[in-house]
């Protein structure tokens, strides 16, 4: 059987735009034949893990998502007879004889990657409005099938940006900082605060010809210098495979992709030369020239419908107050999918329940509203009352002459 | 907030215009009078009442107002004036339902054709329409609001009568100087038919800065109202209220204490309050007096809750014109408030928690003790006015009016006096002395409670005086005072100068 | 009465004539003494050691026993490490200047100011501060206190983020996702904040949320729309616990490749050793997961931590404990 990666899809001449999906397809190569493995296009709407890279395994047909626990998974169900004789480009098979020592940094390094390398680089190609509108979005743009880059991209900007928020550099995003400023000003304009018109403004200086990264360029060197110190002390070489796979889809994705505001690579080229030296031989190495991946083609047909399917998702997951009960349950019917690909055993999901509480509630709404609707008026447009029926003027004569005695007396 | 209606009610049934069946045709107030002094002691009665327009409001509702009338007038003896007094006064218990448009009344009198087998008597019986014009019953609004202490901007819908019964739903949102968010829902009834008994239940969340206490404090919660005007014209109100209080947003300078009351508490609580404003004009009362009495029991017995306490505070105000027509008049105003810490549930002699400073009462400011910043008088932790358990407030003015410009100007100068003193309870003295965690029990409560009230007579009262501007606009008063405080305690914050006040609510 | 007050701010900024300030300047023509502070902030202020705002009990935080979540009980250790006086105070996150716990408040210089606190990521620096201002008094007592500045490895930061990624994702889903182990949220976080259903349902809600937000950020989770992950469904949790599991062999490996009993062959357990004593702690002592197999994976945090390394773990929490709180067996049980 074949194991099929999906993986997202290649940009800047590495292959794959996302770093755990390089570091996914550097581990296959290197330890799978490529006769035994397929990469798949994909995105995570796509997939039942909703989170590339992600491993289908059709002999134990379970899903695996994540680089370590595709990495975990593969070491548990090693994949049919490692042909390693017949690929001379994977000098690195996959060892268990590998001193605790080792695994202990192995283990620390990934972590290490996985909470600071991944957030600086969130920090140059998503959060950093230039880099994110003249590089990365485009890159997304050719990967996904229209309509899907107006709903996907944006919310990748916006899980990155949480990631890097931790940092504290959002204001490298450009645009945001620019709507809260504009929303400042219409918020003191509304409440009748005399501002200063923009022309009058003092002239700006040296700063406002800044770019956001030229001003915070010390702040960044310091970050990125605290993730690569840690790295570039690293003697990779040494390192298992996983580590160094995914160290290469970090380190390589800081400094190939041609972005404008290019200050992680300056800073990479400028000072950590070691990792730029890994992460070039190790790219020779794994991806040389002209080395082909195997890739398969999804069927065009289903994917029509399929894609408008993912588009309306998308759509409905940005919904106000719906948006993030809908993505709620979405995301927990996929989980049950994946559980279940697992052989784990699966509560009821409720679905049924669900579907049929939310039907009565909206037609029961939907009822009342017509019922109301449909009310005849509470009122009448002539309300009459009339005199109550006993009273004296009514027993004729004697009580007229009754009521004439009283009103006397009165 | 509260634009006051006018009566429409009665210049309404004065200005109906007449029909030609009508035989009784009032076109002017001196016509009227006219009229009713001939007429008035004539014998009447009602044979028919007959409302027309209120398409969308039941008949119940309406029975309620019409059928006593109907009783009241058919004895033999009622004369013209009882009758017209009492189609007078129905017509104006509608306009309270607040589902009528006041400029749409319209009463028409006629006189009742006699059945032919009907004896000839001298009692007119009367065909009594009245027209009214419903109020849209779906109603969005936006704009500002100079309503609580503050300026905001709001958004308001309001569904009118939306059951025919005098049913109002009305939801707000608005965002302003001090409260940052403020959503509201309010849907209430009167009960009984009686616009003068109303019910109305609440849901709210609000979001609003305590800048003298270096925090936010975010609200959520509802009530449940019952509120009556008694027949001298007395509003009361009774409400019972849960409110989930999140205490937030602390400024970094923020003092232990307010650090120590961040964060959860809810109140549940029963509050009663009264009020009897006797006062010719409430922005710039020159005559009358007003009296006020807000009583709130928390977290005791059944209520429960994280704060238990009993919580009373009433003013007094008044003011006296000299020199008639001349627009001078001379008011004073006091306020008192007590706060008894109690113990939570049932146990009546439990340990009680001391107050919370959401809790606490705050003083000082332009609308009460003036020549204070807001929360400048009482106990304060740094910068911050934390708030006391017990205070005493008051002050006199004069208002004369200013030169060229006559009593019925809006403007006026003010001379003023004014005084408070805010005393947070502690167990010094006591013999506590802060042993055993923050628990008190009765005796100490007790203690601590009299020795509080005992300090407010320690010393002169913080005491402000000065001159300054006032203008009654009928949505607020703005006043523009230059004061200096004579008599402060360390830590209060006085203000020497200018002061700008706007309420609706002033001491 | 509130109301909109204060001038604005030019009339603030004009030069006030020097009669008028000399005028001013007589007011006001009485000053008394300042007035008593309410109850409940002279319970707080009579005492003049600096207070650490955590969370805890109020007994514990009387005593000063540990914190029970990790963010205050790796600084309370250190603070205890590194031989300062200090007091605990229970306390929520809204108190904190940084809108987390803990931060530390020094005391009073005067009754009517307030200080300024000090948030978490200033802790280190003050008890730096604080240590070298001991050690320049002679009085002191010689007892060697920890080294709050070793010089460590560049890796000490990888292994860091195994005690900062793994170890606290495994927490925070075990504590605040997994349903085993509801009842103690709720007695740890919910209950000390309300008495009410209403709010506690609603704290639980918003706190169960937060929790899976965070681990869906730090481990780069699942991207279903612009909003982040906000239940547990989003959140793989056999590859949350097995993580913690290779984090905690990797962090036994480390320690006995040191030598010394502490990280990073250390004389004295240091910033490091704090780190990862409040979450190996923690799982010990709330998730002690003794006896009762079939609770699932989170339930045994506390075992993992025990079987980590053979027990390697398990004894380095032992000896912090005993370093920082010497007495702590009295303590409880």
């Amino acid at each position: 059987m074949v194991l099929q990666l999906h993986v997202w899809g290649p940009a800047f001449g590495l292959p794959s735009i996302d770093a755990e999906c390089i570091a996914a397809i550097a581990y296959l190569a290197q330890t799978v034949s490529p006769a035994d493995y397929q990469l798949i296009q994909s995105s995570p709407s796509a997939v039942p893990t909703q989170h590339l890279p992600a491993l289908y395994n059709p002999s134990s047909s379970t899903w695996t998502s994540g680089f370590s626990s595709i990495t975990t998974h593969l070491l548990a169900h090693p994949p049919s007879p490692p042909q390693k004789q017949k690929q001379p480009t994977t000098p690195h098979p996959p060892t268990t004889t590998t001193t605790t020592t080792q695994t202990a940094d192995s283990t620390a390094y990934t972590a290490f990657l996985t909470a600071h390398a991944a957030p600086l680089l969130s920090l140059s190609l998503y959060v950093s409005s230039a880099n994110y509108s003249t590089t990365t979005r485009p890159a997304y743009s050719a990967l996904l099938p229209l309509p899907l880059p107006w709903t996907e991209p944006p919310a990748l900007r916006a899980a990155h940006a949480r990631r890097a928020a931790p940092l504290g550099l959002s204001a490298l995003d450009t645009d945001s900082v620019r709507a809260r400023e504009r929303a400042e000003r219409d918020r003191l304009a509304a409440e009748g605060w005399v501002t200063v018109p923009e022309g009058l403004q003092e002239k700006k200086g040296v700063g406002a010809a800044l770019s956001a990264e030229q001003k915070m360029r010390i702040r960044l060197e310091g970050v990125a210098a605290g993730v690569l110190d840690v790295l570039g002390e690293v003697e990779w070489e040494g390192q298992g495979l996983a580590v160094r796979c995914l160290a290469f889809g970090y380190l390589v994705l800081m400094l190939v992709p041609e972005v404008p505001r290019p200050w992680l690579r300056e800073v990479m080229e400028g000072r950590y030369g070691g990792l730029c030296e890994f992460v070039r031989g190790f790219r020779g190495e794994v991806f040389p020239e002209g080395r082909m991946l195997p890739w398969v083609e999804e069927g065009q047909d289903v994917s029509a419908v399929a894609v408008g399917m993912r588009f309306v998702r998308g759509v409905l997951g940005e919904v106000p107050l719906v948006g993030e009960y809908w993505s709620q349950w979405w995301t927990a019917r996929k989980k049950r999918e994946v559980l279940a690909s697992r052989g784990a055993k699966v509560g009821s999901s409720g679905d049924l329940l669900l579907f049929l509480g939310a039907g009565l509630g909206l037609t029961a709404m939907g009822a009342g509203a017509f019922f109301y609707r449909g009310l005849p008026p509470f009122g009448e447009a002539v309300q009459v009352w009339r005199k109550p029926v006993v009273s004296l003027s009514s027993f004729g004569a004697a009580g007229a002459m009754f009521s004439g005695a009283l009103y006397g007396i009165d | 907030m509260t634009a006051s209606l006018g009566f429409g009610g009665s210049h309404a049934a004065n200005n109906g215009s007449a029909t030609a069946s009508t035989s009784t045709e009032r076109p002017s107030n001196a016509a009227l009078t006219q009229m009713l002094d001939e007429h008035a002691l004539a014998p009447a009665s009602i044979s028919s009442l007959e409302v027309h327009g209120a398409t969308n409001t039941r008949k119940s509702l309406l029975d309620h107002v019409f059928k006593p009338v109907l009783e009241d007038t058919a004895p033999a003896g009622t004369t013209m004036g009882q009758v017209l007094d009492r189609v007078t006064a129905a017509t104006k218990k509608l306009t309270r339902f607040d589902i009528f448009k006041e400029e749409g009344f319209g009463v028409f009198l006629s006189e009742a054709p006699r059945p032919e087998s009907a004896p000839p008597t001298d009692r007119t019986e009367l065909d009594v329409s009245i027209r009214v014009k419903e109020k849209s019953r779906l109603v969005f609004s936006a704009g500002t609001d100079f309503g609580n202490t503050e300026g905001s901007a709001y958004t308001n819908a309001v569904a009118r009568n939306i059951f025919g019964g005098a049913e109002t739903l009305s939801v707000n949102a608005s965002a302003g100087t001090r409260t940052r968010s403020a959503y509201n829902a309010t849907l209430s009834a009167p009960v009984n038919g009686n616009p003068d008994l109303r019910l109305s239940a609440e849901a709210l969340r609000s979001v609003t800065q305590k800048p003298w206490a270096s925090h936010e404090e975010q609200l959520t919660g509802g009530n449940l109202r019952l509120a009556w005007l008694s027949e001298n014209n007395d509003t009361h109100a009774l409400a019972y209220s849960t409110v989930w209080r999140q205490l937030t947003g602390l400024a970094a300078t923020a003092s232990p204490t307010v650090r120590a009351d961040a964060g959860d508490s809810l109140k549940s609580s029963i509050t009663h309050t009264f009020t009897r404003d006797r006062r010719d004009n409430p922005m710039l009362p020159q005559n009358g007096y007003l009296l006020r009495s807000i009583s709130e029991l928390a977290g005791w017995g059944p209520l429960s809750g994280d704060v238990s306490f009993a919580k009373t505070e009433v003013e007094a105000s008044g003011a006296l014109p000299l020199l008639a027509k001349s627009g001078v008049s001379i008011g004073g105003g006091l306020r008192l408030g007590l706060l008894y810490p109690l113990p939570l549930g049932y146990s009546p002699a439990g340990a009680a928690q001391p107050s919370r400073i959401n809790d606490r009462f705050q003083l000082g400011g332009p609308t009460d003790v003036r020549g204070f910043k807001i929360g400048g008088v009482g106990p304060h932790d740094g910068a911050d006015a934390v708030g006391g358990d017990v205070f005493a407030a008051g002050g006199v003015n004069a208002l004369l009016p200013l030169p060229r410009t006559g009593p019925d100007s809006p403007l006026r100068l003010q001379l003023f006096a004014n005084a408070g003193r805010l005393v947070a309870l502690n167990s010094k003295g006591t013999g506590k002395e802060g042993r055993g965690g923050l628990a008190m029990d009765s005796a100490t409560v007790f203690k601590g409670v009299t020795s509080a009230v005992g300090e407010l007579a320690n010393g002169l009262p913080s005491l402000a005086a000065g001159v300054g501007l006032v203008y009654a606009h009928p949505v607020a008063r703005f006043e523009l005072n230059f004061s200096l405080p004579l008599v402060l305690r360390k830590g209060e914050e006085g203000r020497k100068g200018l002061q700008v006040g706007v309420g609706i609510n002033f001491l | 009465m509130p109301s909109i007050s204060s001038a604005a701010p030019s009339w603030r900024k004009m030069q006030i004539p020097r009669p008028l300030q000399q005028l001013f300047d007589q007011f006001p023509l009485q000053t008394y003494e300042p007035n008593h502070l309410p109850e409940r902030s002279h319970h707080l202020t009579s005492n003049d050691l600096p207070t650490l705002y955590v969370f805890s009990t109020d007994s514990d935080a009387r005593l000063g026993l540990p914190s029970f979540n990790p963010g205050c009980l790796k600084w309370q250790t250190l603070l205890r490490l590194a031989n300062l006086d200090f007091r605990t105070l229970p306390s929520t996150n809204h108190a904190s200047p940084t809108g987390s716990l803990p931060f530390l408040l020094p005391p009073r210089t005067s009754p009517t100011t307030a200080p300024l606190p000090i948030p978490a990521s200033n802790l280190l620096a003050y008890a730096q501060r604080q240590q070298q201002q001991q050690q320049q008094q002679p009085k002191t007592n010689s007892t060697s206190s920890t080294n709050l500045d070793p010089d460590l490895p560049p890796r000490s930061q990888a292994y860091l983020s195994l005690v900062n990624l793994s170890l606290r994702n495994a927490w925070l889903y075990a504590l605040y996702l997994d349903p085993a182990h509801t009842a103690l949220l709720q007695r740890l976080y919910i209950g000390p904040s309300s008495s009410s259903r209403g709010v506690r349902a609603a704290l639980l809600y918003q706190l169960r949320r937060a929790a899976a937000e965070q681990i869906a950020t730090g481990a780069g989770g699942k991207i279903v729309s612009l909003a982040p992950v906000t239940s547990a469904e989003g959140i793989d949790e056999d590859a949350v616990y097995r993580l913690a599991g290779e984090a905690l062999d990797a962090l036994a490996s480390l320690l006995s490749e040191s030598g010394t009993g502490w990280f990073f062959g250390q004389e004295r357990p240091g910033v490091f050793d704090a780190a990862l004593f409040s979450y190996t702690h923690l799982m010990m002592e709330y998730m002690p997961g003794e006896g009762s197999g079939g609770e699932g994976a989170g339930a045994a945090l506390g075992r993992m931590v025990r079987d980590a390394g053979d027990g390697e773990l398990a004894r380095h929490r032992e000896r912090v404990l005993k370093t920082a709180w010497p007495g702590w067996d009295g303590y409880r049980r």
